[in-house]
């Protein structure tokens, strides 16, 4: 359980860091997602789709309707101002694992 | 490039019909959509990229549900939290009304809190006496015991003929043989003489059977209860301390267990253990210092007779009340046939313990609430004027609002908001008045009532407070909604110069009817039971109790064990009196006067045979010091008093009281005669007239006056008369008999016209709340009455101006403002008469020497409401009458 929570944490993290740079929908996202890291987070729409839902309930997201790619509105997400606190605290926390990851990898014996 | 416009205009499966789920799959077939046209954008060919896109959309149709679901609750918060700032929105609203209007405000909130503070008060009072139930484990199930002695109902010796305690005979044949009880106790109460380090303190202290604890789950927080070898003749000595004693007393020391304690001068106690906080059997007393085991001593035994035990029993399974009554009553009629030979007037019966407890104090409080609840109507009343009077003055803002497409649900919702609102700041004013009220009622509330030292304002009662003010606020809401709705239908046109229009004329009408009707209904039954409370506390006790004092002191054991001592000390403590100051006579009787209880046993005419079934009649007896009857006030009508002459050796004397005489002698003069009373032959020596002990309610009791020299050994309530006021009475009295005996203590010196007060405590109590309730709704009404006149005439200024003009005289012009107030209060007063001769005889119960019907009282309460009338009315007309109507012309 802890594991997932974790993973899901780190989604969530990934999402809103797309989100920095403006608003986007759900499948933007994904392109971003796999874009970026190389396929490395190839994620799921399976779990996209629901961590969004999910952070929009929280209020870390807000959605509305704009003009798509296919000259039709689509679901568009935008940060919070929670949302964008959130993701603060949460690369701040992730730099420190990181860090302290590390420190006990390159510590001599 | 665009997707498939065939795909895209495809209609949704049914399952997505609600707005969350078009929101979900529009997403996910945007996002199919997309995914197809990138592919064929990357060159992938049609079929494959249509293929590959399937793919996708099945993947994506996992998360489906779940986004649905999240995307559901995500409407519910908006929807929910957009409810909050609208309710918001409605009660910021209304506070901002209230507050531009305080008088309208003021007008409506403080009957409301008044109406509930006092209905919240007297929630809480019968919450804790009669509704709350008692801290026991089922406690519906425990039923109070007693013995019955029809013999008691008409020779007034016991009012309390049907709650006779029992004896150890009762209960052990009520243990062995009740197949109804799975448990049976018994237990008494009784006062204790703790010596604390030399310190002599009286304590209350409870005898019980070892039964008790398991029958009520109580157990020991320290140590253990009693076993049941333990409460039986020559039981140990042993105790069980109550919380508090220990507490204060012994100061929360865990190590008491094991160890004695010393009752009176020389018993040792061992203590067993310590009872929890609350322990207590009689609700009307303070939780008991000391537990001891019942049936220990000698008298105990069942061939003494000793009754001095009330008894409990816990229903067995599936076993009604009325199957324990039949089997409780057979047993204690068998258990006296066992040592009686005949039944003779006993028998038994079994009730639920908390009714039996509170039977007495039971109609009171119904009554009292009875008597709030009309007040709560009345305030009720008064604001559903007002409301509807406010209704009729913004009928146009309605309308208005209407024309510019609010719904009429909108509009009522905010009508309900704001008298909510209104219910809702006189609900918290209302629980804070009930806050202190509840202090004063307990504060002021005579000893008897069981529970109700326990009444406060808790969650319990608030929540009642809550109901009650949303209840109020929600149809005092609908009222106006419901009206304006109905007239709101109407065209502006109908708006003029604040026309009232007739539907609320007439129901204006019927709210005065009803005002007029409730707080008629009110004062009758004030009336009655004031005049009751006169009538009572004029009766004659039959004796001069002014100026009349009582000494209530105690005395330890050893005392009482030596009727030489007591002799002595009562005879130096006369002496010692009558050198006080302004003392014109000093005496004692073996019962004190108004301190309850009495002492009656079986008088014979000589030479009369008295049948086997009724046998001799009882009579009160009071062992008297020398001049008593002379001290207290009552005249000797026939033979003589008591002189010196009437010492142990000489002929044994007696005096009658005038009762016992018409009783037992069919009235002829008994001077002379010869009476048996207490296996000795009496010669009667005289007629005392009668006095009350006891209630100026009850009727006299036959009594014989028996002279302490020749029957020594009695305990004397010693008494005196005092001119007028002497400055420190008490302190001169206890000064004056301190040294006389060690074992003695006098507690204080009390008036005896103070202790007939205190007898009829519980009727003032009473009759002094249902007055303060009375008198509050008539005032209610009479300001709701004057509200409606005040409305009536500021919306027909312009009628009277006219009519003044044109030459109408003040009569006739208060004759129009009051009209249709007139006729509702004639209807109220036929209604509210028609009320009170159904609702008086409730009061019966409540009434000394005044009928339900009685004329006097139903004219005194029309005379107080047609006060109130007048002063609520004629102001506001005249102010009509008096108007210049230049000015008024002018004006429009």
């Amino acid at each position: 359980m802890a594991a997932r929570d974790q993973l899901r944490g780190t989604l969530d993290v990934l999402i809103l860091k797309t989100l920095t740079w403006g608003p986007r929908h759900g499948y933007a996202i994904a392109q971003w997602l796999e874009g970026t890291s190389g396929e490395i987070f190839r994620v799921e729409e399976g779990s996209l789709y629901p961590a969004l839902y999910r952070m929009e309930k929280r209020g870390w997201i807000k959605s509305d309707r704009r003009m798509s790619e296919l000259d039709r509105p689509a679901k568009f997400y935008q940060l919070t101002a929670s949302g964008r606190r959130h993701l603060v605290a949460e690369t701040q926390a992730w730099l420190r694992f990181a860090r302290e990851v590390a420190r006990v990898l390159q510590a001599d014996a | 490039m665009t997707g498939d416009p065939g795909e895209r205009g495809r209609p949704l499966p049914p399952i997505f019909e609600s707005a969350p789920a078009d929101e979900v799959a529009d997403e996910l077939r945007f996002h199919h959509d997309m995914y197809l046209r990138d592919l064929i954008a990357r060159g992938v060919t049609a079929d494959e990229a249509r293929r590959l896109a399937a793919e996708r959309l099945v993947e994506l149709d996992r998360a489906r549900d779940e986004c649905h679901h999240l995307a559901q609750q995500r409407e519910h918060g908006v929807r929910r939290s957009r409810h909050i700032v609208n309710l918001m929105q409605d009660i910021r609203f209304a506070l901002r009304l209230l507050r531009q209007r305080p008088l309208f405000a003021a007008m409506a909130i403080l009957p409301l809190a008044l109406g509930i503070g006092a209905a919240t008060t007297m929630y809480s009072v019968a919450d804790a006496v009669l509704i709350r139930p008692l801290p026991f484990p089922h406690p519906e199930r425990l039923v109070a015991i007693w013995a019955t002695e029809a013999g008691f109902r008409n020779s007034a010796v016991s009012i309390a003929w049907q709650s006779v305690v029992i004896g150890q005979g009762e209960y052990d044949a009520l243990r062995d043989r009740a197949h109804t009880l799975s448990q049976v106790a018994a237990w008494g109460n009784a006062q204790l003489e703790l010596n604390h380090d030399g310190a002599i303190e009286e304590v209350a202290a409870v005898r019980t059977t070892a039964s008790l604890f398991p029958l009520l789950g109580l157990h020991a927080v320290l140590g253990r209860v009693f076993r049941p070898d333990e409460t039986q003749f020559g039981g140990p000595h042993i105790a069980l301390l109550g919380w508090q004693a220990w507490h204060t007393t012994f100061g929360d020391d865990s190590a008491i267990v094991g160890r004695s304690i010393v009752i009176g001068d020389t018993s040792h106690y061992t203590v067993v253990g310590v009872l929890p906080p609350g322990a207590r059997l009689d609700r009307t007393a303070d939780a008991p210092a000391i537990w001891v085991p019942a049936f220990t001593e000698s008298y105990d035994v069942p061939s003494q007779h000793n009754r001095s035990y009330h008894a409990l029993g816990r229903l067995a399974a599936g076993v009604t009340v009325a199957q324990a009554n039949v089997e409780v009553a057979g047993i204690i009629r068998d258990e006296k046939i066992g040592w009686h030979g005949s039944a003779a007037g006993t028998s038994g019966r079994a009730a639920i313990w908390q009714d039996d407890q509170t039977a007495t104090a039971r109609p009171s409080v119904l009554m009292l609430s009875g008597a709030v609840l009309l007040l709560l109507l009345i305030a009720c009343v008064n604001v559903a004027t007002l409301m509807l009077g406010d209704a009729v003055r913004r009928q146009p803002e309605m309308v208005a609002r209407r024309a510019l497409g609010a719904t009429p649900a909108r509009l009522a919702r905010q009508l309900i908001t704001e008298s909510v609102v209104m219910a809702g700041v006189g609900a918290a004013l209302g629980a804070l008045a009930a806050w202190a009220g509840v202090r004063l009622l307990v504060h002021a509330a005579p000893a008897k009532i069981p529970g109700i030292t326990d009444a406060h304002v808790d969650a319990r009662v608030l929540t009642f407070t809550g109901v009650c003010a949303l209840v109020i606020g929600v149809g005092f809401g609908l009222l106006p909604a419901f009206a304006l709705l109905r007239w709101g239908g109407h065209s502006m046109v109908r708006i003029g110069a604040g026309q009232t229009p007739r539907r609320a004329a007439a129901m204006q009408r019927t709210l005065v009817a009803a005002e007029v009707a409730l707080s008629l209904t009110m004062l009758v039954g004030c009336s009655l039971l004031g005049k009751s409370l006169v009538q009572l506390t004029s009766v004659n006790p039959g004796f001069v109790a002014n100026g009349l004092f009582q000494i209530d002191m105690d005395a330890r054991g050893i005392f009482w064990g030596d009727d030489a001592r007591m002799a002595r000390f009562y005879t130096a403590a006369v002496e010692a009196l009558h050198g006080v100051p302004g003392v014109t006579a000093v005496s004692g009787s073996s019962g004190g006067l108004f301190e309850g209880g009495g002492n009656s046993s079986p008088i014979k005419v000589e030479g009369v045979v008295y049948s086997d079934s009724s046998g001799p009649p009882d009579i009160q007896q009071r062992v008297v010091l020398p001049d008593y009857l002379r001290t207290i006030g009552v005249p000797v009508l026939a033979g003589r008093d008591f002189n010196s002459s009437d010492q142990i050796g000489n002929e044994p004397v007696a005096i009658l009281t005038r009762s016992a005489v018409r009783r037992d002698w069919g009235g002829q003069s008994p001077v002379g005669k010869r009476v048996i009373w207490q296996n000795k032959t009496w010669t009667v020596i005289g007629v005392a007239a009668d006095i009350r002990y006891d209630q100026l309610s009850h009727d006299v009791q036959p009594t014989t006056y028996i002279p302490s020299a020749q029957w020594p050994g009695a305990g004397m309530v010693l008494t005196f008369r005092a001119t007028a006021d002497v400055p420190a009475l008490e302190a001169l009295v206890k000064a004056r008999l301190a040294s006389l005996d060690a074992a003695v203590t006098i507690q204080q010196v009390e008036p005896v016209r103070s202790l007939i007060r205190q007898s009829y405590a519980e009727e003032r109590y009473r009759t002094v709340l249902g007055s303060l309730f009375g008198v509050l709704a008539t005032i209610l009404a009479g300001v709701g009455i004057f509200g409606v006149i005040s409305r009536t005439v500021a919306q027909r200024m312009r009628e009277a101006g006219i009519r003044v003009a044109l030459g109408a005289q003040e009569p006739s012009i208060i004759a129009l403002m009051l009209r249709g107030t007139i006729t509702g209060a004639l209807i109220g007063i036929v209604a509210g008469l028609a009320l009170s001769a159904l609702l008086a005889h409730l009061l019966t119960p409540f009434l000394f020497g005044v009928h339900a019907a009685d004329p006097v009282a139903y004219l005194v309460a029309f005379g107080l409401l047609a006060v109130t009338m007048i002063v609520a009315t004629l102001p506001p007309a005249r102010r009509a009458a008096r108007v210049d109507p230049a000015k008024i012309l002018r004006t429009e």
